[in-house]
């Protein structure tokens, strides 16, 4: 009895594994195989020649990044002042925040500004909500910020902010209902359309050309988030007819490498033939990694905006999933933020939109890509990752 | 003392942040107030999931509920310009959630956890699905005055909500027929409806005024911030469970101590507040949040 059942169970055994191994289809044009795309080269070539395409939210031309410096004597005058800052995150643990707050925090020191706050809201709206106000009340003079969750909602708390005389300096996106000069100091962002384009490019490359791509999109449509799909799509429709976008998701958080897995998982259900998947950063990639794997598929070619530490792991490590990034660069966006907030202390007029172009990123460039955005060397685990 | 664990933990953690961050802001009026307005919508939950868990039952629902009723409200308001009909319509998602709750616990006895969970995802989804995932502004200056973002002279609406909410909930617990039948169904129901409780009423009942409180509460979220948003409210249920067991009542049904509720729903955002005051890194206040919830759990055990 015993046996029947065991040669049973291995006959159904071998049965199932039979039934899910390769489905057909599995690795259609190898992400990374050679052929030619010459636009693609020329495309990325052109976008990091010629700056910064994006515009600010009321249409501003970014001020040039370099520009924005101390001089030894304003230097001396911020430090004179003995300010306080407060920085309000919209969430933490992602090499994006990371970098951000690393940086105010350096230069703010350097400017002998202390942080007299630091919240993270772990992508909830109403906990954001929350500590700005809290936040107000450690009265800082100063606070950096990012909107970007909900810039409707958060507005109410932010005006309370902008009213009681504190200077604000935005990340990404301004909140709702607010002005430059008026109400904020600046918005500093990076090149958020500009990214889409470099990822249209490098995805095109990966796919030589055409192909059925994906889409994993901000279902809160933050501004920023939404020129970035635009440079993306914009790009497709004028240089790659070829590659049809067969399907948009919206991705809502807070886990947004969930529900990039669940979204890929469907959209693969569907098209089993999808090449490649444009994520408007990189933690919904990483979900799409995962339901590419659970399907079987051993590649699927990825391109985001988003230099995270785990996508750039598996791009070190091989063409089959990460293709290429468009990095934004938080740590610099920081160092600018901070700087700005310094010209509002000492009344030194602010441009209302600095922005930083995007970098392409890809194997080959990654180590000084990454020192680059990040102003720090490649990390051990990522180096470990290339192929020895 | 143990009894009274929470109101002497709130008083010890509140002295000791009064001492070291009295400086740095955590005494003033605005910042006592902003842990009111940061707390009082999950207050108000917990006023009603009391007489939930005093029942002996649970009600993982909340939540969306909370966050379909700020939708459901916000649509309304925007395609009538009625807050009136916004209101009703609101309260109108929290008596079907409840009533649908209530009907499957009570009378065909399932668990009120597999119901209320079932619910949890029922409501968000007919809330992402009605809003099509995005914010429903509310520009009605009357509704989000009335619900959360106004002021009565220099107090926040919302301490007045939570203050009306605790002070029903208290006299309906403890002065009620209701109440007592409550206590009684939850700490045994049996006996209960031997000695003449409508034990079945008493459950339905329960449930449906913990769905349309949290309908309320979906308002004051909309209120405050001024829009309806399926999001708005996801995860409540934890902190209302939570606010409910630190104040002291007891998770298997019986007793139901409204006033540890509301203190307990604000002693965590006091928590929260005090930390974020004290300049520490979010790492660092996770840790010390959760050790200080442990502590005040821990004492307020009974052997």
């Amino acid at each position: 009895m015993a046996r029947t059942v065991a040669a049973v169970l291995l006959l159904a055994g071998t049965a199932l594994s039979a039934c899910s191994a390769s489905p057909a289809g599995s690795s259609p044009a190898a992400a990374g195989s050679s052929c030619d795309v010459p636009r693609a080269a020329t495309g990325i070539d052109e976008y990091v020649a010629g700056g910064v395409l994006g515009e600010g939210p009321f249409g501003e031309t970014s001020a040039p990044a370099d520009s924005i410096a101390l001089t030894d004597a304003e230097l001396s005058e911020v430090r004179a002042m003995g300010a306080t800052a407060a920085i309000v995150m919209h969430f933490s643990g992602d090499t994006w925040s990371t970098a951000q707050v690393a940086a105010l925090r350096s230069e703010f020191d350097r400017m002998g500004i202390e942080v007299v706050a630091q919240t993270s809201a772990d992508a909830v709206v109403a906990t954001q909500f929350g500590d700005i106000e809290s936040a107000l009340a450690a009265n800082p003079d100063v606070m950096v910020s990012i909107p970007s969750m909900d810039v409707n909602a958060l507005a109410p708390a932010y005006r309370r902010v902008a009213d009681a005389g504190v200077e604000i300096v935005f990340m990404d996106n301004p909140a709702a209902g607010m002005e430059p000069g008026r109400d904020y100091v600046s918005v500093v962002a990076s090149d958020y359309y500009g990214y889409g384009v470099i990822n249209a490019h490098q995805l095109a490359r990966a796919l030589c050309g055409d192909g059925e791509v994906a889409v994993l999109r901000d279902g809160a449509r933050a501004p920023n988030n939404v020129q970035a799909l635009d440079g993306f799509t914009d790009t497709l429709a004028a240089h790659y007819p070829d590659l049809t976008v067969v399907e948009q998701a919206d991705i809502l958080g807070p886990d947004y490498s969930g529900e990039g897995e669940s979204n890929i998982n469907a959209i693969l259900s569907r098209y089993p033939d999808l090449e490649g998947v444009w994520c408007f950063f990189d933690v919904p990639c990483e979900g799409a990694i995962n339901a590419a794997r659970a399907q079987g598929r051993d590649s699927l070619a990825l391109t985001m905006g988003g230099l995270g530490q785990n996508v750039a792991t598996q791009m070190a490590a091989s063409d089959d999933f990460v293709v290429g990034i468009g990095s934004v660069q938080p740590y610099q966006q920081g160092v600018i933020e901070a700087r700005l907030a310094a010209y509002a202390l000492i009344g030194k007029e602010a441009p209302p939109f600095v922005s930083l172009p995007a970098i392409p990123v890809d194997r080959e460039n990654l180590r000084e890509a990454w020192s680059t955005v990040y102003d720090e060397g490649l990390p051990a685990e990522i180096e470990a990752a290339f192929p020895q | 003392w143990r009894d009274h664990a929470i109101y002497i933990g709130f008083v010890a953690v509140f002295v000791l942040f009064a001492v070291f961050l009295g400086d740095d802001g955590f005494l003033t009026g605005s910042n006592l107030l902003n842990i009111v307005r940061q707390t009082a919508i999950i207050a108000v939950m917990a006023v009603a999931g009391t007489f939930v868990i005093a029942a002996a039952q649970i009600d993982l629902s909340v939540g969306s509920v909370a966050g379909l009723s700020s939708v459901v409200t916000a649509l309304t308001i925007s395609a009538t310009g009625s807050v009136l009909l916004g209101v009703l319509s609101g309260i109108g998602v929290g008596l079907a959630a409840g009533a649908v709750n209530g009907g499957l616990v009570a009378f065909l006895g399932i668990p009120s956890f597999l119901v209320t969970l079932a619910m949890l995802g029922i409501a968000a989804g007919v809330a992402q699905w009605i809003s099509d995932f995005q914010p429903v502004p509310i520009l009605d200056r009357t509704f989000t005055t009335f619900f959360g973002s106004g002021d009565v002279g220099p107090v926040p609406s919302l301490l007045v909500w939570a203050l009306v909410f605790a002070v029903v909930g208290v006299v309906v617990m403890n002065k009620t027929t209701f109440g007592r039948q409550v206590l009684a169904t939850g700490g045994n129901a049996t006996a209960a409806r031997f000695s003449g409780v409508r034990v079945r009423r008493i459950t339905f009942t329960v449930l449906v005024v913990s769905a349309v409180v949290a309908s309320i509460a979906g308002m004051l979220y909309a209120g405050r911030l001024q829009s309806g948003r399926f999001q708005w409210g996801t995860g409540d249920e934890l902190s209302v469970i939570a606010a409910v067991v630190l104040g002291g009542t007891s998770l298997f049904g019986g007793t139901g101590r409204v006033v540890g509720s509301v203190v307990g729903a604000v002693f965590v955002g006091l928590i929260n507040n005090g930390l974020i005051l004290a300049g520490l890194d979010v790492s660092q206040q996770i840790i010390i949040q959760g050790v200080i919830i442990v502590i005040a759990v821990a004492l307020a055990r009974k052997r």
